[in-house]
């Protein structure tokens, strides 16, 4: 899961940002703990597609404006 | 007033972390008394120890019957279920029983190296393997859960 971590990059927070929604509000929305947001957006945890998908539909943006490979 | 999801984790936290110390008090003692290392202590240190292990039954006791409260409680709250049971819990969980899983090779390679000089009989030899094998799993998933 770490190395994995290292080569995903994401702009959740920015996002949020965007959207005006707390870590917890998103997390209700997509169905998973405020903890598991938090730990995604500080590139701890490897999220599923399916959730990488879910983020995307609330943010109403494609999946690779969330998340990019670190190359 | 609904809960944040933070402070569902955080319900479920505590009452896992009774439940581990009762049942390591309770089993440790328990294990103790099967593996003669009981009968090896002074009396003062034997009477704490009995004292430990049946404290230890009742904090055991007490959490468990409050974790089945509090599943019964989120069962019918999908939000609170969906934090409870998501992806990084599941994660976490997936980690901890494989630590779990190693702690129990290496336990039994120890007792079978140590084996004649233990002198433990098959069943105490498992009763040590049941001991550090939750153990060592509902620990890592605290440990995890508390870390991340």
């Amino acid at each position: 899961m770490g190395s994995d971590a290292k080569l995903l990059a994401n702009r959740i927070k920015v996002w949020r940002a965007e959207k005006n929604l707390t870590q917890e509000e998103l997390a209700r929305r997509i169905g998973v703990s405020r903890k598991t947001i938090n730990t995604i957006e500080r590139g701890v945890f490897v999220p599923s597609t399916i959730i990488a998908l879910k983020l995307a539909r609330e943010f109403g943006c494609a999946v690779e404006k969330v998340f990019e490979l670190v190359e | 007033m609904p809960q944040t999801t933070d402070q569902v984790l955080a319900r479920r936290r505590v009452l896992l972390i009774a439940f581990l110390i009762g049942w390591a008090a309770w089993y440790g003692f328990f294990v103790a008394q099967q593996t003669g290392l009981y009968g090896n202590l002074p009396p003062l240190a034997g009477g704490l120890a009995a004292l430990t292990g049946i404290l230890g039954w009742l904090v055991f006791a007490v959490a468990m019957v409050k974790i089945l409260r509090f599943r019964q409680r989120y069962k019918d709250d999908p939000e609170a279920r969906a934090a409870l049971d998501d992806e990084l819990a599941r994660d976490q969980n997936r980690r901890a029983s494989l630590f779990g899983v190693y702690v129990l090779i290496f336990t039994q390679v120890a007792l079978v190296l140590a084996g004649d000089r233990l002198e433990l009989s098959a069943a105490q030899g498992a009763h040590v393997s049941i001991f550090l094998g939750v153990a060592s799993i509902m620990g890592a998933a605290l440990w995890l859960d508390m870390r991340e």
